[in-house]
């Protein structure tokens, strides 16, 4: 496979008892933005670290770039950008020193380096900002600063191990944004993170993980079919009779109604106008309700289906 | 090279804290080492003192004289208030009042229950107070010992007065084994030597510590992993940085104390306190080396440099001379290497009993400590990065 960028097969790593890894498999082709899910601790950030050699692991080949990465692979290495989970710059130098100093360490030539330093700082926006010290930026800032300092040298393979964790909305955004417009200069990304939002906006392909399991693969799409849900359509109302209930449970596409906190849940399979035919009924019935809302499924759906557990805490 | 840039980068942030040890210590140290040049000079003692004379004949007036040859005169009212109010706001340091009838009981012979001839007023006990006291008991004795041998009272007293005013003959001498070995080397210019070793922990550990903490901090070091910049390369680089920076730092010091020896240095003993100087700046640069092994921030690293630096300053004959310490304190000092540093130092400028060959056995410890903390930095290393591995894959997990 020409196109294949990486390439994990039966991956494992084990610590002590625990197995943080278990038996993953994964391609990636050039191009992609594949998005790693999972709940803490399910093996994303291991996976990342077996990946780049920097964790030895028990069982398993990683392929990079057709390549076997290893420690010493440095010229693999000098095609890959990382950005860590936390902020990984020194606080001694400036904006600018610090990007200057992560791309000095692929990029020897000084003036080519001057201009990729130049179109780091432009690409996360931090213009303003080249001489001041990483404490004097904010917490969004301060991410930009990070992702400038993994991108600078422009690598081909691009991994981003949850970098929107506690940042404000707008700096979030900026980011995502910032990772398509890389992925549409030709970088394949890797991004991982519990956020399935994020997720759904900028990811071509997407693994969920649990317990150190490939659990799902494929689009969001792909994803989303392959659980029984379609809709899910919330009613405000009292407390519903069992007749109503029933009735309900009679329509052609659902296949589950509850009643929870003061709100009636209709689970729906396929169908059409199904929204329609549920106001319809309430109508003849004469029953009175309030708000009326339709939510399709989410990749939160998808993993509570499968592992029946949320994918994260609700906020 | 790019690390070793970095390193350095991050070194000239740390510049104000080198600047502001080198300014003060050299603020402090050139008027020390300068103002004892003359500590081993002797001058003869002089007051201020008020002599009221109620006698008022030719003895008591011999007296005053005699008492004016050694001492500065100056006139008060014969008003006791007037006198301790003087004394208090130390516009004198002793008054003495000739009581009458000063000649004429000076002629009678001595008896047990003699009263006084002089009232001494004095808000202290001083030594000058005590000297002025001797003076006047001595002047006494001496005048009856001449009455007594035939001479009238006239002569008695001249006679007293010369022999009183005559300067004591001093001459310093040197205790046997403390002559300065080398004259290029005094013991005023040693103390400036005397007190690098605080300087040199205080500041490798304030800040090659800190370096070396930021550049091995969990995060920059994976991103370093990751990238194209081989390890080998890497600890090499920093190696490297670690030892120009001791040099670097030793040399200023070097440079700075020229300054205060006012030229080169000469001699073989400059020579080996500028080598002693050296092998301890490495000592405390491997200090700081296993110190920022254990990733401390700030603030512990500022405490563990006052406390090692003041701490070993203080116990092992920086700030104190061995000499001056009791044996049971230079006993535990013996474990710390400022101790062999201060001894040869003490040893080279003739402040301490030694030869060149005690000296170079203050070397050999000094060595020694130097193979002990790289083995210590060796196996912390390890240990280190094998629980980094663990702790890391604990927290993935």
């Amino acid at each position: 496979m020409g196109d294949t960028v990486v390439k994990i097969e039966n991956l494992v790593k084990k610590y002590k008892e625990l197995t943080a890894v278990d038996h993953l498999s994964l391609e990636i082709r050039k191009g992609e933005v594949f998005g790693l899910l999972g709940p803490n601790g399910s093996g994303k950030t291991t996976t990342i670290s077996c990946l780049l050699s920097l964790l030895a692991f028990d069982e398993g080949t990683i392929e990079l770039f057709g390549k076997t990465m290893t420690p010493t692979s440095y010229d693999i290495k000098a095609r890959i950008g990382i950005i860590p989970q936390n902020v990984a710059v020194f606080d001694e130098l400036n904006v600018y020193e610090n990007i200057d100093c992560f791309c000095g360490l692929y990029i020897t030539d000084k003036a080519k380096r001057r201009q990729y330093v130049d179109e780091a700082i432009a690409f996360v926006g931090l213009q303003d900002f080249t001489k001041f010290k990483p404490k004097k930026l904010s917490g969004g800032l301060l991410r930009r600063l990070n992702i400038a300092c993994g991108i600078a040298h422009k690598p081909e393979l691009i991994i981003l191990d949850e970098p929107t964790v506690a940042v404000d909305p707008q700096s979030r955004n900026k980011i995502l944004e910032g990772i398509e417009e890389l992925n549409k200069n030709g970088a394949t990304v890797i991004y991982t993170t519990h956020y399935m939002e994020e997720v759904e906006q900028i990811c071509s392909k997407i693994a969920i993980m649990d317990h150190g399991k490939k659990i799902a693969e494929g689009t969001s799409g792909e994803l989303k079919r392959m659980i029984k849900n379609t809709e899910t359509v919330t009613i405000e109302m009292d407390e519903p009779d069992q007749a109503l209930v029933e009735t309900l449970n009679r329509l052609e596409s659902v296949y589950e109604v509850k009643w929870e906190a003061g709100k009636l849940k209709i689970y729906l399979a396929g169908g059409e106008h199904n929204l329609l035919d549920i106001m319809d009924l309430l109508r003849t019935s004469g029953v009175r309700f309030g708000q009326v809302t339709s939510e399709l499924p989410t990749l939160n759906d998808v993993f509570l289906t499968i592992t029946g557990k949320e994918l994260r805490d609700k906020d | 090279m790019k690390v070793f840039k970095l390193f350095f980068k991050i070194a000239r942030a740390k510049a104000g804290i080198i600047i502001l040890y080198i300014g003060i210590f050299l603020a402090i140290c050139f008027p020390l080492v300068h103002s004892s040049k003359d500590k081993m000079d002797f001058e003869e003692a002089s007051i201020t003192v008020c002599v009221i004379n109620e006698d008022q004949t030719e003895a008591s007036r011999a007296l005053v004289d005699a008492i004016a040859q050694r001492n500065r005169l100056t006139d008060l009212p014969n008003d006791k208030q007037k006198i301790m109010d003087a004394m208090f706001y130390e516009v004198v340091d002793d008054t003495v009042v000739i009581k009458k009838g000063f000649e004429a009981r000076l002629q009678e012979p001595s008896g047990d229950d003699e009263e006084p001839l002089f009232t001494q007023y004095k808000m202290r006990d001083t030594y000058q107070t005590a000297m002025v006291e001797q003076y006047l008991n001595n002047y006494i004795r001496f005048v009856k010992v001449y009455t007594a041998e035939g001479d009238t009272l006239t002569e008695a007293c001249e006679k007293a007065g010369a022999e009183l005013a005559k300067e004591a003959e001093v001459e310093i001498v040197t205790p046997p084994g403390q002559e300065a070995p080398d004259q290029n080397y005094t013991d005023n210019f040693a103390l400036y030597f005397r007190f690098l070793p605080y300087l040199f922990i205080a500041i490798m550990v304030n800040v090659l510590s800190t370096i070396l903490t930021s550049l091995n901090r969990k995060d920059q070091k994976m991103r370093i992993e990751c990238s194209s910049v081989k390890m080998s390369s890497y600890m090499s680089q920093i190696f490297l940085g670690s030892g120009v920076f001791t040099v670097l730092i030793w040399g200023i010091f070097m440079v700075s104390g020229m300054i205060v020896y006012g030229g080169v240095y000469q001699g073989l003993h400059c020579a080996l306190a500028v080598l002693n100087a050296f092998i301890f700046a490495v000592i405390a640069a491997l200090i700081a080396i296993l110190i920022s092994s254990f990733n401390p921030n700030g603030t512990v690293v500022n405490m563990i440099a006052q406390i090692l630096g003041l701490g070993m300053a203080f116990i092992c004959g920086a700030f104190v001379p061995q000499t001056m310490l009791g044996d049971g304190v230079n006993m535990v000092a013996r474990i710390f290497p400022v101790y062999w540093f201060e001894k040869a130092n003490d040893c080279l400028a003739g402040i301490q009993k030694g030869d060149l060959s005690d000296v170079g056995l203050c070397f050999l410890a000094e060595g020694l400590y130097i193979v002990l903390l790289v083995v210590l930095i060796v196996i912390l290393s390890a240990r280190r990065g094998g629980l980094v591995r663990q702790k890391k894959a604990a927290a993935q997990a």
